[in-house]
């Protein structure tokens, strides 16, 4: 009875106010087109999308599927202003179809929206720029290509790790959220490396302390830029992305042999993960930890495999600059330090002054000047042919140890990438900086020995402080005294003997240097079996003295060195007089006076003297000369460029 | 005595998807009366049922079985069914063709009718009513007069029409609009 009243009273309703309604259509007509179709507004999507009670729908093979979406969600998201259908493109008409496709075109809408704003004055401040490059990176990742499982979709699409309805703006507090979520986002597909992740020190901070801050997948793995695990550049990665926390861990490692040959882009060496284990990283006082105190020399052993137990006391991350924690490795390069800046401040003064006196001298028309009326004919037999292939061979194999070794120490620069790119990577670079410092030692001793014959040969009249001995005697310093002297102006110019104090220092210096930088390069020379004799700060040690050492002498050579035989104004551009072994007379007489005097006194002096060298010796010796003071100085310039560039 | 129980008991397992056809046809065609032959009803408060979505049919019609649905008549009419028959006679109606019956209306009725429909209506059922969503029934050439009364159901507190977002719908839009816009279904032709 009340149904039937209802429909009456209805009935009644509709027919009284037809006359209305056809007014009130006729007030709003000219609105809207009714012959089109109607526009596709959020609002319609969102009668039964964004209905509370009705959250899920059953399709008819039974499965129950999830159609709510939260209107405040997508308002809050950086797609607010998107309509439903601006991403859900195959929507034409409503009722669509169901299941909907999930053909959304994420990449394809971001591109052609930041093709539209490229080069306008608002594309500086456009998120889009990031999101091409981000989507770029996708687009080339293995996420984008085929799931092994199922190869007619893409391992991974947008929506499978975005939460489509979500994306938050940066700094947006669903940013925030969906960093916690990211291990089970990521855990969707990957569950192993979930579980080892949840279990592992950044896991549990995750989900037990909440700390935000903690990693999640994405900070060691790139959201987009997923690569092959077992790709060299996806190593490459993961080794850098962990030092965005781990700065200091990061710093201290890049000081070490395998932070250099990671970061010269080569995974030959041990990265992060290889030591300290990837998803289930744990504390290194956890008995779990691969570094633990326990099992850490079975980790050296995965690489190293003869080891000895000095690997276990490497410092890793060893950091000469933390007295508190490392005081050995602290005074090891306090004193490298003290002496580099020592010797060298004092060897270059030396040089400017000298480079200015000789300059004052010369207007004056005082020192030595080639005379172009009378070329010189005459020279003096100064170096026979063993000493001077001595020093050829050393020049060079020393500037291969240097381009090699450095090209390690300066590995943050691009020129050691291409040096050691070139020469086929860090392990051929090993390869021939120990065949470069076999080659130095063997010459080393060889002229031990020559020196060591001759000595003998001449003992009857060899004297250990005499002029031909290249000991230091009482003349150098007062030798010392008399060049500074004369570079003050205060008195005229020593005169010298055979040998000259600077002469004699170039040729003491390589004893320091073969000492210093000869046990530490032995010691590194066989990690393997020097680890089972010495503790595993030694190494930490050597690698730092080798080090600086190595940066004085090439320092020292390629610019005292070099000033002091080529580039002081008597001699520029050169002097190849180490490449002929002959000295032109008049130069002889300048720069070694008084053994000359006693040549001539005794009538010795003939008995040196060589007819001029032919135009082709000649040519050939300033050719070599040039090439290796060329090289020394381009070895020097990378040095410094690599030196001021550190850190 | 035994073989013949068998015998009945076979008989009557392997003859019932058979006896159940006939029932269905005999079953179907008590419905003529009201509803017409075929389900295409020639009376404008009786709705066509030929044709109409198997599941929709079918839930229906349990719906007023369980005293879930608001109905002047045909609540009584299932109440008798079992749920097989009832699941039997949507499928016989659902494989009718759907044989719209269009009517005449006044032509500002009819354009106020698809202005509503082009509002709300048309999401769930097509502009024309021949394109129904998920759960909605086609409502071209559906008897209009019929459709007023639904919709009646619908908007009266009293009565339960468990389709909670077609309820809404007719919440959203004034009375008059409705019962146009149900003008303009009934209009339409395939
Ligand atoms: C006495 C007349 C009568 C008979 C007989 C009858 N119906 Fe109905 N039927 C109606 C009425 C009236 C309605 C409208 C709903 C109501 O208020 O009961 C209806 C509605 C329906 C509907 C809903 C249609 C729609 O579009 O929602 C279905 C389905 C239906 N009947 C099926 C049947 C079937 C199947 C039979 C035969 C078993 C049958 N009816 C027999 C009177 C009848
Ligand atoms: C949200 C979707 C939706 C919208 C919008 C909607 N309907 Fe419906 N309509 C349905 C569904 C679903 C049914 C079937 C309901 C049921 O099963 O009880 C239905 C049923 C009907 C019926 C009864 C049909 C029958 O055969 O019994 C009429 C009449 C109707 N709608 C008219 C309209 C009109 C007029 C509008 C616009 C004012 C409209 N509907 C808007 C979903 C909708």
């Amino acid at each position: 009875m009340a149904i039937a009243r209802s429909v009456v009273v209805g009935l009644l309703l509709a027919v009284l106010s037809l006359p209305f309604a056809a007014t009130a259509m006729a007030e709003n007509q000219a609105a809207v087109d009714v012959e089109q179709p109607p526009p596709l507004d959020n609002a319609r999507c969102l009668r039964c999308h964004a209905d509370h009670d009705e959250k899920f729908v059953v399709r008819p093979d039974g499965s129950r599927h999830e159609i709510f979406i939260d209107k405040t969600v997508i308002e809050r998201s950086v797609h607010a202003k998107v309509s439903c259908v601006g991403c859900h493109s195959d929507i034409a008409k409503l009722p669509h179809d169901k299941p909907l496709s999930m053909s959304i075109g994420c990449v394809s809408c971001h591109a052609t929206e930041w093709e539209k704003l490229k080069g306008t004055p608002d594309a500086g401040r456009s998120r889009l720029a990031k999101v091409a490059e981000q989507s770029d990176l996708y687009l080339h990742s293995v996420h984008a290509k085929p799931a092994a499982t199922n190869q007619s979709r893409v391992a991974a699409a947008c929506h499978d790790c975005h939460e489509g309805h979500n994306v938050g703006a940066p700094d947006a507090a669903q940013r925030a959220e969906h960093r916690l979520k990211n291990p089970e986002v990521c855990g969707t597909c990957h569950e192993k490396q979930k579980r080892d992740y949840l279990a592992s020190v950044h896991g549990k901070a995750i989900t037990e302390k909440k700390d935000a801050k903690s990693a999640v997948c994405s900070d060691c793995h790139t959201p987009h830029d997923i690569g092959q695990p077992k790709s060299d550049p996806a190593k490459l990665r993961l080794a850098e992305n962990c030092g965005s926390c781990h700065k200091d861990a990061q710093r201290t490692y890049l000081g070490t042999y395998h932070g250099q040959v990671t970061r010269l882009g080569y995974t030959n060496a041990a990265k992060c993960f290889d030591c300290h284990g990837g998803h289930g990283i744990a504390k290194d006082d956890d008995p779990t930890s691969k570094v633990h105190a326990d099992n850490r020399l079975k980790t050296c052993n995965s690489c190293h495999e003869d080891a000895g137990v000095g690997f276990a006391s490497f410092l890793a991350h060893g950091d000469p600059d933390d007295f508190a924690k490392y005081p050995v490795l602290y005074l090891a390069k306090l004193f490298m330090q003290v002496l580099v800046i020592g010797v060298m401040a004092l060897f270059w003064g030396h040089v400017l002054l000298w480079l200015y006196r000789e300059l004052m001298d010369r207007r004056q028309g005082i020192g030595h000047f080639e005379n172009l009326d009378q070329p010189e004919t005459v020279y003096v037999r100064r170096f026979d042919a063993t000493w001077r292939w001595i020093h050829m061979l050393f020049a060079i194999s020393t500037m291969v140890l240097a381009l090699t070794g450095t090209s390690l120490l300066f590995a943050h620069t691009d020129w050691a990438k291409a040096v050691v790119d070139f020469i086929g990577g860090p392990r051929v670079e090993a390869i021939i900086h120990r065949v470069a410092a076999v080659t130095w030692i063997s010459i080393f001793f060889f002229h031990l020995w020559v020196a060591g014959a001759n000595i003998w040969r001449n003992r009857a009249s060899f004297k250990w402080f005499g002029s031909r001995s290249l000991l230091p005697n009482w003349k150098d310093l007062r030798d010392v005294i008399g060049m500074f002297r004369w570079f003050f102006g205060l008195s005229p110019r020593p005169e010298f003997d055979r040998w000259t104090y600077w002469q004699k220092f170039d040729y003491w210096a390589p004893f320091w240097g073969a000492m210093i930088i000869g046990v530490s390069g032995l010691i590194m020379f066989f990690p393997n079996f020097t680890s089972h004799l010495v503790p595993g700060w030694v190494f930490n040690v050597a690698t730092l003295v080798h080090a600086e050492e190595a940066l004085l002498a090439t320092v020292f050579l390629n610019t005292v060195h070099f000033f002091n035989v080529h580039f002081r104004p008597s001699r520029f551009p050169m002097s190849t007089t180490i490449f002929t072994g002959a000295i032109p007379l008049d130069e002889y007489k300048h720069d070694h006076r008084i053994e000359y005097e006693r040549m001539v006194a005794s009538g010795e002096l003939d008995k040196h003297l060589v007819k001029r060298i032919s135009r082709r010796v000649d040519m050939l010796s300033s050719f070599v000369a040039t090439v290796l003071i060329v090289s020394g100085l381009t070895l020097l310039t990378l040095v410094l460029v690599g030196r001021a560039t550190m850190h | 005595m035994r073989n013949v129980l068998m015998t009945a008991i076979l008989t009557g397992a392997l003859s019932g998807p058979a006896l159940a056809q006939t029932n269905i046809e005999t079953l179907a065609r008590t419905c003529n009366g009201c509803h017409g032959l075929g389900g295409v009803s020639v009376g404008s408060s009786m709705p066509s049922i030929g044709g109409l979505p198997r599941a929709y049919l079918a839930r229906v019609m349990k719906e007023w079985k369980y005293g879930q649905r608001a109905a002047v008549t045909m609540n009584r009419i299932v109440r008798g069914f079992s749920d097989d028959e009832i699941d039997a006679l949507a499928t016989w109606f659902a494989a009718q063709p759907w044989t719209p019956v269009p009517q005449q209306a006044p032509a500002e009725l009819l354009a106020l009718g698809k202005r509503a429909v082009w509002t709300t209506c048309t999401d769930c059922h097509g502009m024309t009513g021949g394109d129904p969503d998920r759960d909605a029934p086609p409502l071209d050439g559906q008897w209009s007069k019929y459709m007023e009364l639904e919709l009646e159901k619908y908007r009266s507190p009293d009565l339960a029409m468990p389709h909670r977002q077609m309820g809404k719908a007719v919440d959203e839009v004034k009375p008059e609009d409705a019962s146009a816009a149900v003008h303009w279904f009934g209009a339409q032709k395939r």
